[in-house]
């Protein structure tokens, strides 16, 4: 029974993996700027998502297996409820937010699950700086550091340009600078994202590798995910990318470079200090900034739209999560 | 992958040289098109420069191809190629009209249309520098534009004269005489290089990180000015062919 159980968890896990993958949007940039194809910057996504989910998810796991409820994962008999209902609480608000055509968060369903059960259990929330404390200030203040960092390289971006660019010529060259520094970039988003989603999809899991077994076992649901991940790319992601790449972005390469180097500051600094970080909305604040920096306009009802599931997908994802677990724990 | 990586520039420049190769035809053409119709001896360089406008055209398109335009800076340098691919086409239209009617015209008709066809190699000639400029120097690309817009209407407002009034000053309109052909043709031919020296300004708007390209007045010729501007011309034609029907 626990074994099949176990089965059922993995193909869960690597599934969730996968549909996280399917909507990567890490490399719409540079296809949209033209500089890879479709395909290589599937294929190449996908082999950044294994080497950044191998690489630099355990921080983030430890947090979120470890540092929020300290005691949740260690009730043994309650385990698999509790794993099952997280990962259905995650699917449903995934689900919804698409639903919404909202940038989704998983990190934010993740924890909102983790909570919520924390909470109905009665099991010890961390709400300090260790804990909790940590997670809820990088969420406020995230997407302003993302904001303001992208908003203020692209106004210094403009003005080197606009003192340097006096052609077509040169414009051009630019260009072609910016598309190179732009792949780089997308290189160091996808290694820290892979980093960050791929938790969001093992982080209940790891809890049940934990301990028995050698290094290659205990690191199995890393390479899950990895795999959910680079194959999600494959077989759906290069539809949204193609989407987005070639026919909704409409990216210059500085605004794309100043939107992933800021995203990529961000979530790579939250990755290494075991923060779980939301990518998709440091992403759009960064969006936002390099929009600003570049005189646009902002969508302000489109931004009410997206703080709102801010701030209603992990209370979503806690209530169903609760609801789930006390409509299967009597199964177990 | 490593074409698309690294061959990216190397596209960009062969465009570059062969948007500006595309833009020297006009000007060469008018020369030489001068040249036939004052000597009234067919000129081989015209039937050379359309073999050659032909094929930098169909160079220019397999470029573009390769590199797939879907990006707004290659839509606009498309846009462009298209405008003075327009001025091209227009240009060989007069030499057949000219060729076909040359005999049709009175002589003193007839050598106020050659002069005409040499003010059009200037105007030519300026929209060359234009689209080189473009490349190398925003400001200077902007002078160009305005030199040769005055050149243009200029050689409008003496084909507007040259049109409605004969020898006497006598002012007649028939849409069946050959120099009212020669003459839309001529002017299809002006409005298009216009219509160059507006893309080039567009684009230098769009693309200049610099504010000065924006804010200046000269530059902002909207869409209202230029049918207002449109709107005078059909109206006068409109008073010219009345009193002629009235006569």
């Amino acid at each position: 029974m626990v074994n099949a159980l176990l089965i059922v968890l993995v193909i869960v896990s690597l599934l969730l993996a996968f549909a996280i993958g399917a909507n990567d949007e890490t490399f719409a940039s540079v296809v949209g700027v033209k500089r890879l194809s479709v395909r290589t910057a599937v294929l190449m996504g996908a082999v950044i998502a294994l080497i950044g989910g191998f690489f630099l998810s355990d921080a983030v796991g430890k947090t979120l297996r470890k540092d929020i409820s300290p005691t949740l994962f260690e009730d043994v008999s309650n385990q698999y409820p509790i794993l099952i209902s997280i990962y259905v609480a995650m699917a449903i608000s995934l689900i919804l937010a698409s639903v919404f055509g909202l940038p989704i968060s998983s990190t934010e369903a993740l924890v909102g699950a983790i909570l919520g059960i924390s909470l109905a259990l009665g099991h010890k929330v961390e709400w300090g700086w260790s804990g909790m404390g940590k997670v809820l200030t990088i969420w406020v203040t995230s997407p302003i550091i993302g904001f303001t960092i992208s908003f203020l390289i692209m106004k210094l971006v403009r003005y080197i340009l606009g003192k340097t660019v006096k052609s077509l010529r040169q414009h051009e060259t630019a260009n072609n600078l910016f598309g190179y520094l732009l792949l780089a970039m997308v290189v160091w988003t996808g290694l820290s994202r892979a980093g960050n989603d791929i938790n969001n999809a093992i982080a209940p899991l790891m809890i049940l590798f934990e301990g028995g077994g050698g290094y290659w076992y205990q690191k199995l649901p890393l390479i899950i995910g990895g795999i959910g991940l680079g194959a999600g790319l494959i077989i759906i992601g290069w539809r949204v990318l193609k989407t987005l790449g070639n026919e909704v972005v409409e990216l210059t390469p500085e605004s794309a470079f100043v939107t992933e180097g800021s995203a990529a500051l961000v979530v790579f600094t939250a990755v290494m200090t075991g923060i779980p970080v939301s990518g998709t909305m440091v992403l759009v604040s960064s969006f936002m900034g390099a929009g600003v920096g570049m005189n646009k306009p902002l969508n302000f009802k489109t931004i009410r739209m997206i703080l709102l599931f801010i701030v209603l997908t992990p209370i979503i994802s806690g209530i169903i999560a609760v609801g789930c677990y006390y409509a299967i724990r009597g199964f177990f | 992958m490593f074409k698309r990586i690294f061959g990216f520039k190397s596209i960009t420049r062969k465009v570059e040289e062969k948007l500006i190769q595309l833009s020297f035809i006009p000007s060469k053409y008018f020369e030489a098109l001068y040249v036939e119709c004052n000597t009234k001896i067919p000129c081989h360089t015209l039937d050379i420069l359309e073999v050659e406008e032909k094929n930098v055209r169909g160079d220019l398109l397999k470029l573009m191809k390769e590199g797939e335009v879907d990006t707004k800076i290659e839509i606009e340098k498309f846009q462009l190629f298209e405008r003075i691919n327009a001025v091209s086409t227009f240009s060989k239209e007069i030499r057949l009209t000219m060729n076909k009617h040359v005999n049709d015209m009175n002589k003193i008709t007839y050598n106020n249309l050659v002069k005409i066809l040499k003010e059009t190699s200037k105007a030519g000639k300026l929209l060359h520098e234009s689209v080189r400029q473009l490349y190398t120097n925003y400001d200077s690309a902007i002078e160009k534009v305005k030199e040769m817009n005055l050149v243009c209407n200029k050689v409008i407002d003496n084909l507007f004269s040259f049109k409605f009034c004969d020898e006497e000053g006598i002012c007649e309109y028939s849409f069946e005489e050959p120099e009212v052909f020669i003459g839309n043709a001529l002017q299809n031919t002006l409005r298009e290089m216009i219509g160059v020296g507006e893309k080039i300004v567009h684009l230098i708007k769009i693309f200049s990180y610099n504010h000065k390209y924006l804010k200046d007045p000269e530059l902002l010729v909207d869409k209202e000015e230029k049918s207002e501007f449109k709107d005078e011309i059909q109206k006068q034609l409109d008073e010219d062919i009345k009193e002629t029907k009235n006569k």
